[in-house]
């Protein structure tokens, strides 16, 4: 079953003040199935941030198609907006976005909170979901108070107590040490199995990508290739590097 | 967590950002406050009795006041909804509604000029008292000057400035409501 489907989208930015056009995004289609692990890589300025902004309904594509759980989220009046970035959909930033007032455990169930959900129903989601990052004993301290992989694991705790068809991390390593990095990695695709979470992270490095279980590279706005993880994490990430090597670009920019 | 609650917690506990709008709303409220407790002195009304240029020179000057409070306002509300972008992408992208978030701007407004009228005007009080005793010793007036807390300075004031904090925060709302894309 696919979680996602991504048709035709095209995003233009024109700027106001010359008519200058630039294609952001020029024909992407692609499809996410059900407790995937999908990765998503491209030298900088090949469109990969603003497929997820339009992915993530915080951009509108030009053209084309977003479907998610088989309803399309284009064009969603306020409400239904709100709904389904609040029920079906969590989100991983590359600077974490913790609010700095609420300590990591308020902030982890802010949107279960904003829904009004039971606090009994709260309390046990809560516990289930940091025991499985490994947070559980740091929940009632600030943000400013931990280590960033500490706050990376809870903005993912945030982004899936929802229980969301669909996870999207926008370079969730981007700010982390090697340490850290795999030990979130790790944490992700330990959630991937277990809830049958849908993840789709974005990235540019190739190490992070490495745990995903399909990786598109696009290039120019295209969709340029393919490649699906068949044995070992250190067999896979040797195939994403000879790939990426194959798409351009300079080689330190992409490791 | 509740709207009401979330944006009493944020003032709360986040209170170093909001701290240079709230001190400029509170300059204002003790800017006029000490205004009109001069204007509305007794004795400085039995002073400019009967002489008119002195009544309109104190109702052109608070006309005045008035104005530049606005604008003062005005400036530093829409600077610090701009400094706070990136807190309401957030609830945005959480899920909440528009009308929630708006809400919410809304709410923290009012309880902010709220505050800064309450700990404004006994401020003002005190100071007032000082400038009048100064106005006094200027004017080289021969006259013991009583310092009362005017009822109508009080009046005044709050009325102003709970009118200006709630266009501001009805102005602050309907920014965000017609707002377009997140901006992150």
């Amino acid at each position: 079953m696919n979680v996602m489907e991504v048709r035709n989208v095209k995003k233009i930015y024109s700027s106001k003040l010359n008519g200058n056009e630039s294609q952001a995004l020029k024909d992407i289609s692609f499809s996410v199935k059900k407790g995937e692990f999908l990765g998503v890589m491209g030298p900088s300025g090949s469109g990969k941030s603003t497929l997820l902004n339009v992915i993530s309904t915080i951009d509108t594509p030009t053209g084309g198609t977003v479907a998610i759980g088989g309803k399309s989220i284009i064009n969603l009046d306020e409400d239904e907006l709100s709904e389904f970035r609040r029920s079906r959909l969590g989100f991983i930033f590359q600077d974490y976005n913790l609010l700095d007032t609420l300590t990591l455990k308020e902030n982890i169930i802010l949107p279960l909170s904003l829904a009004r959900q039971d606090v009994r129903v709260i309390e046990e989601k809560v516990k289930k979901i940091s025991s499985i990052l490994g947070i559980d004993d740091i929940l009632n301290k600030s943000p400013y108070e931990v280590s960033g992989g500490q706050k990376q694991r809870a903005a993912a705790a945030r982004a899936i107590i929802t229980e969301p068809e669909l996870i999207l991390a926008d370079e969730p390593t981007g700010a982390l040490d090697s340490k850290s990095s795999t030990e979130l990695l790790e944490n992700l695709s330990e959630l991937n199995k277990q809830n049958a979470a849908t993840i789709v992270m974005v990235t540019h490095d190739a190490f992070s990508a490495s745990y995903c279980n399909r990786i598109i590279f696009i290039k120019d706005g295209l969709l340029n290739c393919e490649l699906e993880r068949k044995g070992s994490r250190k067999e896979f990430f040797n195939e994403v590097l000879k790939t990426l090597s194959n798409l351009g670009g300079v080689l330190s920019d992409l490791v | 967590m509740t709207l009401f609650k979330l944006s009493v917690h944020n003032i709360k506990h986040n209170f170093r950002s909001y701290f240079s709008y709230f001190i400029s709303t509170l300059f204002s409220v003790f800017m006029l406050f000490m205004f009109y407790s001069i204007y509305y002195n007794k004795q400085m009304e039995a002073f400019s009795n009967g002489r008119v240029k002195v009544y309109t020179i104190f109702k052109a000057a608070s006309i005045i006041v008035i104005i530049f409070s606005a604008l003062f306002i005005w400036y530093a509300n829409s600077f610090f909804i701009k400094s706070r972008k990136k807190e309401m992408a957030l609830y945005s992208i959480l899920g909440m509604k528009k009308k929630e978030i708006g809400t919410l701007l809304f709410c923290e407004n009012m309880f902010l000029g709220i505050l800064s009228i309450i700990i404004g005007l006994p401020l003002g009080v005190i100071a007032s008292k000082f400038l009048l005793q100064l106005l006094v010793n200027i004017m080289k007036a021969r006259v013991v000057v009583q310092y009362t807390v005017e009822s109508r300075a009080v009046i005044a004031t709050t009325l102003i400035f709970i009118a200006l904090f709630l266009f501001n925060s009805i102005k602050a709302y309907g920014e965000y409501i017609s707002s377009g894309s997140l901006n992150f």
